[in-house]
């Protein structure tokens, strides 16, 4: 990751990945990003990840805290170039979220009008590839978070009930997978 | 082809719009012509999701009644035969429908709650944006972009 004590400014280099926590974003027949996961919010600063100095891994394990974060499954994630950015007029800025995540940054310059807005996403969302989660990086997700497992025992009767239950489910998944 | 026309005003004319929509109503009530299952289904899906705040994890605000009841009323005063928007929603709490054929063919539609439709679509090289006010059918400058990011 970026060395949150020397962030660099973004380069048009760069590529950027917007995590995608809703399914209806993403087509079903073609497993493509829609414009609606670029529309800026009401702010006109549209959250993403630099792909700068973070290893895969890495930039799987912000989107899986970002969706455990805000309670929502992680689907996927679109990366976009940053040139693909700039010759839509927007702006991508480094907006270091520390110590989470000091690869943060935000697409800006947004126009105001709503037709203009939809256009600019039509052809960001165009440039973007998406790729769907890893089932595998889910997995060591899972394992690298202990909050995870720590919510899951609250939320679920006793802890001798959910802890044995955790453990059957890691089980059978470790099975599932060889 | 299909025929868009603009309700008159006359007794007469009231009749046969009236008419005419009641037959729609009953052709989409039946299976075979009825607001596709599978849209209904989507739209349904999106709407369940998309009631609670940040529902897209970026702050997001609940798409609302409005939005809903416009989409619903767009959809079943589609013609018959037309071919079958995606659904989708935006930060701002509006439902969104979308004609996709390619990267380079796909039109969007935001349906707002007040009756404004913003739409934009990339038709090849060109590129169409723009609102139309929503009364009871699709407006005829979108209806001929639908056409032409499906032909």
């Amino acid at each position: 990751m970026i060395d949150a004590r020397n962030v660099p400014d973004v380069s048009s280099e760069e590529t950027v990945a917007r995590y995608i926590l809703f399914g209806g974003h993403i087509r079903k027949s073609d497993q493509t990003v829609k414009h609606d996961a670029f529309m800026p919010p009401a702010n006109r600063e549209l959250s993403v990840t630099r792909h700068r100095s973070a290893s895969l891994a890495e930039i799987w394990a912000v989107g899986f805290d970002v969706a455990h974060e805000r309670k929502l499954s992680l689907h996927g994630r679109a990366d976009v170039a940053v040139a693909a950015c700039l010759d839509q007029k927007l702006q991508v800025q480094p907006d270091p979220i520390l110590p989470q995540n000091p690869n943060h940054a935000v697409m800006v310059n947004w126009p105001a009008d709503k037709p203009s807005q939809m256009m600019i996403a039509k052809e960001v969302a165009k440039a973007a590839a998406y790729s769907p989660r890893p089932a595998a990086t889910e997995q060591l997700s899972e394992v690298s978070q202990p909050q995870t497992v720590a919510a899951e025992i609250q939320n679920s009767g006793t802890k001798w009930k959910a802890g044995v239950r955790g453990i059957w489910m890691r089980v059978i998944r470790w099975w599932m997978s060889r | 082809m299909t025929l868009i026309g603009t309700p008159g005003v006359s007794p007469v004319a009231a009749y046969v719009d009236q008419e005419a929509r009641r037959g729609r109503e009953n052709l989409q009530a039946t299976e075979a012509f009825g607001l596709d299952s599978a849209l209904r289904a989507e739209l349904e899906e999106v709407w369940g999701e998309c009631q609670r705040p940040n529902w897209d994890g970026y702050g997001a605000l609940p798409v609302s009644q409005g939005s809903l009841h416009n989409t619903y009323i767009l959809l079943e005063s589609l013609p018959l035969g037309f071919p079958s928007p995606s659904v989708g929603a935006q930060p701002d709490g509006n439902l969104t429908l979308e004609w996709h054929r390619s990267p380079s063919r796909s039109l969007s539609i935001s349906v707002d709650p007040e009756g404004l439709l913003h739409y934009a679509a990339l038709i090849g090289p060109r590129r169409k944006y723009g609102t139309e006010t929503f009364y009871t059918e699709l407006p005829g400058d979108i209806l001929r972009l639908v056409r032409e990011v499906n032909g």
